[in-house]
């Protein structure tokens, strides 16, 4: 079936998906009624105020009130992503000194630190098997950056799971390190809020960023949020000298439209999933303790505290040798089973993500990962 | 409500019962093997949309 040229997306329908960028963003029916409804341009701007979170008529004010409660912050803005929420953080700091990051951050934490004009300085990982960040490394960095800089970095950046390995890192005691430096604490939680929860006030973060499409059940187009702790409202969102209603970090009005509609009808779903957040790694252990029945070896911490899971898979590279698809046998063996999500010719390498999926679901993902492995 | 409001609005609650029953294709894939309960759910979407159905028609040919 088509839509004119485009071709219909039922991934989610008729499959597992395993794709780890895609699990967390899955929308609910709620999200999608709310697109259905607000899909057309500007359709957020019907009864504005001025600005888009002064906004009442959808109540956005009132929803991002909320969300600075549930992420345990005190005022918060609708974004165009997770990339954006950082940058603005970023901008809003930077006076040209540095940054210091944690070695497995996002690309995007880095260009836009380097847009902003930040020199980036990071807190390597500590190397195979579980590539984990170290959180007192960070005092490390910040004396380093110091002995050659002559100051402490303007800003920290922790991303609190990495998009690589599933890897959580003990935001709190990062935190803990930049308040004692008086580093303003920037969490990146694109893969944990809306998962799991989170309270920047007993982590110590000054600014969380979070990210809509990824992690809040949310779709339609990007959407992020930035929230920030009392104190730094008039740096990080402070309004144009011209446009005392329109917040310079986003441009005045981020989100004008379904996605940040869509946000707000899965607000609760998303409250009460955060609370089922131990069942998800359960699944997420399981299925790595069912493959590693063969020969495959979860990359990353151990045990698991995510749901995206990396594998080193040497069973399917050896079968993709000799098969007549090659590397491409995986994808095609999986697809026939009504799995996707994974990237099409890998075999040796790959990130997979459990989230969502019910225990009957990740129980078969598993089955067929040992059928076609021979297990 | 006028008369086209109120097609218009019927029109929207048979587009939320599609998300409703897309809903649990997600949950059951990839078989969509159900359980009673969800069939019970995907045969009163179906009446649901059926009545709705009926209803614009009526209206239409009036």
């Amino acid at each position: 079936m088509n839509i004119g040229k485009l071709e219909l997306r039922d991934r989610e329908e008729s499959f597992i998906n395993l794709n780890p960028l895609q699990t967390g963003g899955r929308t609910t029916s709620d999200a999608r009624k709310a697109i259905i409804s607000y899909i057309d341009g500007y359709s957020i701007c019907d009864w504005c105020k001025g600005a888009l979170h002064i906004t009442t008529e959808p109540d956005i004010a009132g929803f991002l009130g909320e969300v600075s409660d549930f992420l345990g912050m005190d005022y918060a803005l609708p974004t165009n992503g997770c990339r954006e929420a950082k940058y603005g953080v970023m901008h809003a700091i930077s006076t040209g000194g540095s940054i210091l990051c944690d070695g497995n951050m996002h690309y995007s934490s880095e260009v836009s630190a380097e847009r902003a004009g930040l020199k980036i300085y990071k807190v390597p990982n500590k190397g195979e098997p579980e590539y984990k960040i170290n959180p007192e490394d960070y005092s490390e960095g910040f004396e380093l950056i110091k002995k050659e800089t002559g100051k402490y970095p303007e800003l920290a950046l922790l991303t609190h799971v990495d998009g690589e390995y599933g890897n959580v890192v003990d935001a709190k005691e990062v935190g803990k390190i930049c308040n004692d430096y008086s580093v303003p604490f920037l969490l990146n939680t694109a893969y944990s809020s809306g998962r799991m929860e989170i309270d920047g006030k007993k982590i110590g973060a000054d600014f969380i960023a979070c990210s809509g499409h990824k992690s809040w059940a949310a779709g339609g187009g990007n959407i992020g949020i930035l929230a920030i702790k009392e104190g730094w409202q008039d740096k990080v969102f402070k309004p144009g000298a011209n446009w005392k209603s329109k917040p310079l970090e986003i441009l005045g009005c981020s989100s004008r439209g379904a996605s940040l509609l869509a946000l707000m009808a899965s607000f609760p779903h998303v409250k009460e999933r955060v609370k089922k957040w131990d069942e998800e790694v359960k699944k997420a252990r399981y299925l790595v303790n069912e493959l590693e029945k063969i020969d495959i070896k979860q990359i990353g911490e151990k045990p698991k505290n995510h749901d995206l899971i990396k594998l080193d898979t040497p069973v399917y590279d050896n079968i993709a040798k000799t098969h007549k698809k090659k590397g491409y046998f995986l994808y095609y063996e999986l697809k026939d089973r009504g799995i996707i999500g994974m990237k099409a010719g890998r075999t040796r390498k790959f990130k997979i993500s459990t989230y969502g999926l019910s225990w009957e679901q990740v129980s078969y993902v598993a089955e067929s990962f040992l059928e076609i492995g021979g297990g | 409500m006028n008369f086209m409001e109120n097609v218009v609005e019927i029109t929207f609650d048979m587009a939320f019962l599609i998300e409703d029953m897309r809903e649990i294709w997600r949950r059951t894939a990839p078989f969509h093997k159900l359980n009673e309960e969800e069939k019970k759910q995907i045969l009163t979407i179906i009446d649901s949309i059926k009545k709705n159905c009926d209803l614009i028609s009526d209206r239409v040919s009036k």
